[in-house]
């Protein structure tokens, strides 16, 4: 007899549809599985055979086969291992066919028969097209996120074939929140990000932050250590605004299928925040590895930032290989087996030092010597320095400031701002205003006539490229938003565009004698 | 000692200068400067090479009867040592230093066949170099006050404007906009008066004041370098190293090929000092090379200024602990250095600066007096022309800003911090104070005109 049952395997963040087909006949014993499993899904046979006998059912001395399907696609992971022993108990009669139609079947067994959870139940969930799904008991708030299929779930095998027998119903967890109520109530106790009201002094950075949240550029903040720059890029994500429903999804989904417990704070929607070290291989940071295709760092942060802490000590290549994505808003990792489509929309935050030896500033001499710097300058390409809109030079505050002034503006009413010009950026079609392509730039962000012939005098100096006029204009456009103006980039923005890429100037000229 | 002609490497003719035969001794192994100064001393070079070519055993005795070439250490010595002609050392002492000098020429002989005297010498003449040999012209005069003056020089342009007057501007490479502006408007000052700025090529005070001299197109500025003078280092300055040795000269005691390393970098500020009759001190922190170019002038007898900096800036420490000890004077306007520097030419009978070189006739009057008197007018700050910005052509917020910027250095943050306006207007009018020249932009900071 043939028993069919519908589950689902992931492909880096996407789940695939299969279907486990189990055929039991006569001749010599033997369990062999077809389809191209991988190792974890082989070793799945040792496990169904445990199961199924600690949770007292019968093993069958007969031939039986499991087919895969589709079987020209590779299988990871273990989550086949349930729908295997269902199949199993199908097919020698000990189920009803009739008890499991339309229904699908993810996870893996325990030796003693207790269902297990696997990475990526959230994708593999979204993926099936049956009407109901198992899954094991902890990943049920992760699967009932979705809000698809209906979600039932069983502690262990015995359990779960006693429900299909109909000796007993269906178990319900308890305090597990169900589909959209777990998006808006997350647990108590979950922490928020920290306050921009913590923050003294430091206009320029304060803004820098704000401009990058509400317009999406990217942000270079260098500064010696000790600054302040770390404490302002943890501060982005209290302002950005509240994800909507399909990024948390999105967010999760990319999570789940990294093998990571799901944030807390994403639920909430809050932005994801990435701050990965900068000894990260460029695999951790992109995503990729031989069995998995795996997400990296990049996935994670989508829909929120990335923060690379030291961006100087990261290796060459790797910050090279951050070109692309910043440009496409996704990683294609390729390899001999499937070319995987990652995505990668997020914020760029990264901090450095001016210098090797970090001290340059007032009061501060710098004590590297001529070659370790231009060594240091020659780590930074010209080309990803190109792709921060916003550049500045965030300086430690002297004790007189730090003490004398008074607490910064509250995250609230930045973000109020934030909200406002990015809504600002909606209406005119594009998501922010770092996306609006440069034959729109005179359609979507005009200039009044000062802040024009401010720009023109500096190219005009030549201070200011072609290629950086345009990402001035976008970042003006931003700063006009959250000025609330509507209408053409007034004087001020501009002035202000250009103050916020100032520390380039600092950057170049340091290394120049 | 007979010559053996014709048998230098290279079929040598009676064409090449003596000074071409000084150079190939000098590419000898183990040719220390001493050593060749000893060697020099001897004879013509051409004789000397020839000698060692034929292996002469006088050639040994000579260099040990040499009066100093007995103690062991006198051969083998570092460079600063005392000079020391008199004959000392125990007859064990005599038969070391006889024995390292029989050695040495045995060493030498072997390697002179491979050195191709007329190669060497158009070889230099390629790179546009020449080769100026201690005491004879046109070798600077003052270079000789020094304690163990270079031998040789490698001169790249034309070392000639060395007989004017010479004043040495040295300061560390890590300057504050401060520093870099004084140095700046020094070397242009001094120029414009007729005076040969002389600096090491370093980045920082060094490279600016030079950079001022050349903006002045007055007279000619000198560069001291420590490696050889195809060396580049660091490679950001080879304009300014171009410039100067169009110029003026370009100068180094190592040989095309040495790349500069910190010990080449204490010679050669040997020779900046000796070569100045002035030295001003720009900006030096405590520890700072500048500070062994202060020594050196000592030594040589070269009076020291010193330009005075913030008590907080750490650049400022050494140059405001020598003005302290007394062991310089003060320098807060290219007049006191004028006046210092006629003072000494007056001395030495060199002529005064004003007069040896071009400039307007109130220049000329002006430095007449300072030189005739000895004193000196204050008041005339000297800047690039900018129109001067009256305080009631801007609104209080604009002049509230411009109060805010110094001409350290101020970043933007400071000057919302000091003035309480908002960023926004704060950039809008830094732009427009920078439009009107008032303020300029300096990395992430503004610096007040």
């Amino acid at each position: 007899m043939i028993a069919a049952i519908p589950s689902a395997t992931l492909l880096g963040v996407e789940g695939r549809r299969i279907l486990v087909e189990v055929h039991v006949s006569n001749g010599l014993p033997g369990f062999t599985i077809v389809g191209l499993p991988d190792t974890a899904c082989r070793e799945s046979r040792d496990r169904v055979r445990a199961a199924l006998l600690s949770s007292g059912l019968p093993w069958p001395m007969r031939r039986v086969t499991v087919n895969l399907a589709p079987s020209g696609v590779r299988k990871a992971g273990a989550g086949l291992d349930l729908p295997m022993a269902v199949g199993l108990l199908v097919a020698t009669g000990e189920i009803d066919q009739s008890a499991v139609a339309g229904c699908a079947f993810v996870g893996e067994l325990g030796l003693d028969g207790t269902l297990r959870s696997v990475p990526g139940v959230l994708p593999l969930v979204a993926a099936v097209s049956t009407e109901t799904v198992v899954v094991p008991w902890t990943s049920v708030t992760e699967a009932r996120l979705i809000g698809g299929p209906a979600v039932c779930t069983a502690r262990s095998l015995r359990e779960l074939v006693d429900v299909l027998r109909g000796s007993r119903s269906w178990p319900d967890p308890e305090g597990v929140v169900g589909g959209s109520k777990a998006v808006s109530s997350p647990p108590p106790g979950c922490r928020r990000a920290p306050d921009m009201a913590d923050i003294r002094g430091q206009a320029v950075g304060r803004r820098a932050i704000e401009v990058a949240a509400a317009g999406g550029h990217h942000l270079l903040m260098s500064g010696p250590p000790g600054s302040g720059k770390t404490m302002l890029a943890e501060r982005i994500v209290g302002i950005l605004p509240p994800l909507e429903r399909a990024a948390i999804i999105e967010t999760c989904r990319i999570h789940s299928s990294a093998g990571l417990p799901l944030p807390e704070r994403t639920l909430a929607g809050e932005a994801p925040f990435r701050a990965p070290h900068h000894s990260s291989s460029a695999v951790a940071l992109l995503g990729g590895g031989t069995a998995y295709l795996r997400p990296g760092e990049i996935s994670l942060a989508t829909n929120g930032v990335l923060f690379l802490d030291e961006m100087a000590e990261f290796p060459t290549a790797v910050l090279d290989a951050l070109r692309q994505p910043l440009e496409e808003r996704v990683v294609r990792i390729a390899r001999a087996r499937a070319t995987v489509t990652l995505p990668a929309s997020f914020l760029l935050v990264a901090a450095m030092n001016p210098c090797p030896c970090g001290r340059d500033g007032p009061h501060q001499i710098c004590e590297c010597s001529d070659s370790q710097l231009e060594r240091y300058a020659r780590r930074l390409s010209g080309p990803l320095l190109d792709r921060f809109d916003l550049h500045v030079a965030v300086q430690p505050l002297s004790p007189k400031e730090l003490f004398g002034s008074e607490p910064g503006e509250p995250s609230s009413r930045v973000a109020a701002r934030v909200a406002t010009a990015r809504e600002m950026a909606q209406a005119r079609g594009v998501p922010y205003n770092a996306a609006i392509p440069s034959y729109r730039l005179e359609e979507l962000a005009p200039l009044e006539d000062k802040a024009a012939a401010l720009l023109r005098r500096r190219v005009q100096q030549s201070s200011l490229s072609a290629r950086g006029l345009d990402r001035v204009r976008r970042v003006a456009r931003t700063i006009a938003d959250l000025m609330e103006v509507e209408g053409p980039v007034p004087a001020e923005a501009a002035a202000t565009a250009l103050e916020l890429r100032a520390g380039r100037r600092a950057l170049t000229g340091r290394w120049v004698a | 000692m007979r010559g053996v002609r014709g048998e230098l490497g290279g079929g040598v003719g009676d064409s090449l200068p003596d000074v071409a035969y000084a150079v190939a001794l000098s590419r000898l192994g183990a040719m220390t400067p001493r050593r060749l100064r000893l060697l020099l001393g001897l004879d013509d070079a051409r004789t000397v090479l020839e000698g060692v070519v034929a292996g002469d055993p006088e050639l040994a005795e000579r260099l040990c009867r040499l009066g100093g070439a007995v103690s062991p250490q006198s051969l083998e010595g570092p460079l600063d040592m005392e000079e020391n002609w008199g004959i000392s050392g125990s007859p064990e002492c005599l038969r070391h230093a006889e024995a390292t000098a029989r050695s040495l020429l045995r060493r030498w002989q072997k390697e002179v066949t491979s050195i191709n005297v007329s190669a060497l010498w158009r070889d230099l003449g390629d790179r546009g170099m020449t080769v100026v040999r201690r005491g004879r012209p046109p070798y600077p005069n003052r270079l000789l006050r020094a304690r163990e003056a270079p031998e040789l020089l490698y001169v790249r342009g034309s070392i000639e404007v060395a007989v004017r007057p010479c004043v040495g501007i040295v300061g560390t490479r890590r300057a504050t906009h401060y520093g870099l502006g004084v140095a700046g408007e020094l070397g242009h000052e001094l120029a414009r008066y007729g005076v040969v700025v002389v600096s090491g090529l370093a980045r920082g005070i060094d490279a600016e004041a030079l950079r001022g001299a050349l903006a002045a197109g007055a007279t000619a500025p000198v560069g001291v370098v420590g490696g050889g003078l195809d060396v580049i280092d660091p490679s950001a300055l080879r304009r300014l190293f171009d410039e100067v040795s169009t110029a003026g000269a370009l100068v180094s005691e190592a040989p095309p090929g040495t790349s500069p390393d910190d010990s080449c970098f204490s010679l050669c500020q040997r020779v900046v000092a000796a070569m100045s009759q002035v030295l001003v001190v720009v900006e030096s922190s405590w520890q700072g090379s500048p500070m062994h170019t202060v020594a050196a002038a000592d030594s040589c007898g070269v009076p020291v200024l010193a330009v005075p900096g913030s008590i907080r800036s750490p650049q400022s420490g050494g140059t405001n602990a020598i003005i302290q000890d007394g062991g310089a004077g003060v320098a807060c306007h290219p007049d006191d250095v004028l006046a210092a520097l006629s003072l000494i030419c007056l001395e030495d009978g060199t002529p005064l600066p004003g007069e040896a070189g071009r400039r307007t006739g109130e220049a000329g009057a002006r430095t007449g007096e300072a030189g005739a008197l000895g004193m000196h007018r204050r008041g005339r700050r000297v800047r690039p022309s900018v129109p001067a910005i009256c305080p009631e052509q801007l609104d209080p917020a604009e002049r509230a800003v411009l109060q805010a910027v110094d001409d350290v250095g101020t970043s933007t943050d400071t000057v919302c911090l000091r003035t309480k306006l908002e960023l926004g207007t704060v950039a809008l009018i830094l732009d427009r104070l920078e439009e009107l020249g008032a303020l300029r932009s300096e990395g992430a900071a503004w610096v007040r005109n």
